[in-house]
C-alpha cells in the first residue's frame, strides 16, 4: 500500500513537473505570437495559431484541475475563436485585454509553482468580465466547438459517410507518393520487392478506403503479382508508367469536378463500377484495368 | 500474445504524458509513437504501423481531421478522437465522424492533480481496449 502511494506520488509529481514546462512553454509561444499581432497585424495564420496556443493552454490547465485559469483561457480563446471565423474584428482593446489576461497567467503560475493549487476565482474575475462584454457586444457568439453539453460519441460503428474534396487530393497525394516510391525502389538493382509491395498494398488500401471501385481487382492482381514474383521488373515498370499517365487522367477530371466517390461499403469493396460522372469516359472501358491501367500490362 | 501498439498525437507534452501514465502497466497495450502534431505523427505512420491511434483534434501544423483523413488511407489503425470539442452537437467532433473516426470521446479534466492511477482515464483505456477487442 506504502509502494503503491509512493508511486501515485511520483506520477502526481512527475506531472506537475511536465505541467510547470509545458507551461512555461505555452506562455512563452503566447506572448510572442501576440507582439507579433500587435506589430504586424493580425493574419489568418497568426490569428489561428494564437486561438491554438490558448485552446492547448486552457486544455492542460484543465488537466490539473485548475478550474479559475481555465476559466479565464476559456474566455480567450472564445475571443479568439470570433476572431479567427471573421465575426468579431480584433481591435486593440482586445489586444490590450489578452496582453493583460497574458500577465495574469503568469503571476498564476508562479502561484500555482509554489501552492500546486488553482488560484482564486476573484482572481480572475474582472478580466472574465471583460471578455465577457467584448464577446457580447459582437452579434454573434462562438458555436462549434463550445458545445459542451456533456454527451459525446464514444465509439462509433459507422464507417466513414463522407469523402470531401479535402479526402480525395489527399488520396492523390498519396498515390503520387508511393508512385515514386515504387519507382525509386524499381530503379535499385538491389531492391528487395517486399517494399514496393507494402507502397502498392497501402495505395490499394486507400483506393478502397474512398471507395475508388473502378479497376480494383486489377490493382489488386499487380499487387499479388508483386507480392508473389511473378512479373520481371521491366513489366512492373511499365505497368507503373501506365498507371502514372492514368492517375494524372483521373486527377484532372477531379480537378474539373467530373470525379464523384462514394464512401465504400463492405459489399462494393469488391465490385467493380464506375465512378465517373456522365460525359467523362476515359476509365470506364471494362477492358481497362485500375485507374484505365491494362490488365495486359500485368 | 504480442501487446497491441498504441500512438498518441496531442500537441499537450502533459496529455501525452497522463495518456503514457494510464496504459504503464496494461500489459495487453504498449505505447510505441508519440507526435506533437499531425505531420509529425504522418512521419511515423509508416515505420510504427500503430494498431490505434489517440487523436487530438485541435493541433499546429497538422490538425486532426486532416491527419484523420491521410491516416486512414494509410493504414487500418483504429482512430480515437481524444479532445475537448468531443461532444455531441459540435461541428468538428461531427466531422470526424463522418470521415471514419472510430471512437470520440473527452479529455480527462481536472482530474490529473487529484485522481492519477488506476483509475484516471477510465473511459480511454475501456474505449482502447474495446476497440481493441481486449474486452
Amino acid at each position: 500500500m506504502t509502494d503503491k502511494k509512493t508511486q501515485v506520488e511520483l506520477m502526481r509529481e512527475e506531472m506537475w513537473e511536465t505541467f510547470f514546462q509545458e507551461v512555461e512553454d505555452l506562455l512563452e509561444k503566447l506572448e510572442t505570437q501576440l507582439l507579433d499581432i500587435d506589430s504586424n497585424g493580425s493574419s489568418e495564420d497568426l490569428i489561428a495559431g494564437l486561438f491554438r496556443t490558448m485552446h492547448t493552454f486552457k486544455g492542460t490547465t484543465g488537466m490539473m484541475g485548475l478550474a479559475n485559469i481555465q476559466d479565464l483561457a476559456h474566455c480567450a480563446e472564445d475571443a479568439m475563436d470570433l476572431v479567427r471565423n471573421n465575426k468579431m474584428a480584433l481591435e486593440s482593446n482586445t489586444i490590450d485585454l489578452l496582453f493583460k489576461t497574458l500577465d495574469k497567467f503568469s503571476d498564476a503560475s508562479k502561484t500555482v509553482k509554489e501552492t500546486k493549487q488553482d488560484i482564486q476565482q476573484s482572481d480572475v474575475a474582472d478580466l472574465i468580465g471583460e471578455f465577457k462584454e467584448v464577446i457580447s457586444s459582437e452579434p454573434h457568439n462562438p458555436t462549434d466547438d463550445s458545445s459542451d453539453n456533456g454527451i459525446t460519441f464514444g465509439i462509433i460503428e459507422n464507417q466513414v459517410t463522407e469523402i470531401d474534396n479535402e479526402y480525395v487530393s489527399a488520396f492523390f497525394e498519396l498515390a503520387w507518393e508511393n508512385i515514386k516510391l515504387i519507382k525509386g525502389a524499381l530503379s535499385e538493382e538491389t531492391s528487395n520487392l517486399e517494399d514496393i509491395f507494402e507502397f502498392c498494398e497501402e495505395l490499394l488500401h486507400a483506393a478502397q478506403h474512398i471507395g475508388i471501385t473502378e479497376g480494383l481487382t486489377a490493382l489488386q492482381i499487380f499487387t499479388e503479382s508483386i507480392k508473389n514474383n511473378s512479373d520481371s521488373r521491366e513489366l512492373i515498370a511499365s505497368g507503373l508508367n501506365e498507371l502514372s499517365h492514368t492517375l494524372w487522367d483521373l486527377e484532372d477530371l477531379f480537378d474539373l469536378g467530373k470525379l464523384s466517390l462514394s464512401p465504400p461499403t463492405d459489399d462494393a469493396q469488391l465490385s467493380e463500377g464506375s465512378q465517373l460522372s456522365e460525359g467523362s469516359d476515359t476509365c470506364s472501358d471494362p477492358n481497362t484495368g485500375f485507374l484505365g491501367l491494362s490488365k495486359e500490362a500485368f | 500474445m504480442q501487446p497491441k501498439s498504441l500512438m498518441i498525437v496531442d500537441d499537450s507534452t502533459v496529455m501525452r504524458k497522463l495518456i503514457a501514465q494510464i496504459f504503464m502497466d496494461n500489459k495487453h497495450i504498449s505505447i510505441k509513437a508519440e507526435a506533437a502534431n499531425g505531420e509529425e505523427a504522418l512521419k511515423q505512420l509508416r515505420t510504427v504501423n500503430p494498431d490505434l491511434i489517440l487523436l487530438d483534434i485541435e493541433m499546429p501544423k497538422m490538425d486532426g481531421l486532416e491527419f484523420l483523413r491521410r491516416a486512414k488511407l494509410r493504414c487500418a489503425a483504429k482512430i480515437v478522437i481524444l479532445s475537448s470539442v468531443a461532444a455531441v452537437g459540435s461541428e468538428r467532433a461531427s466531422k470526424a465522424v463522418k470521415l471514419g473516426a472510430d471512437a470520440i470521446i473527452s479529455k480527462p479534466s481536472g482530474t490529473v492533480s487529484f485522481d492519477i492511477g488506476p483509475k484516471c482515464g477510465e473511459e480511454i483505456t475501456n474505449t482502447v481496449s474495446k476497440l481493441l477487442g481486449l474486452h
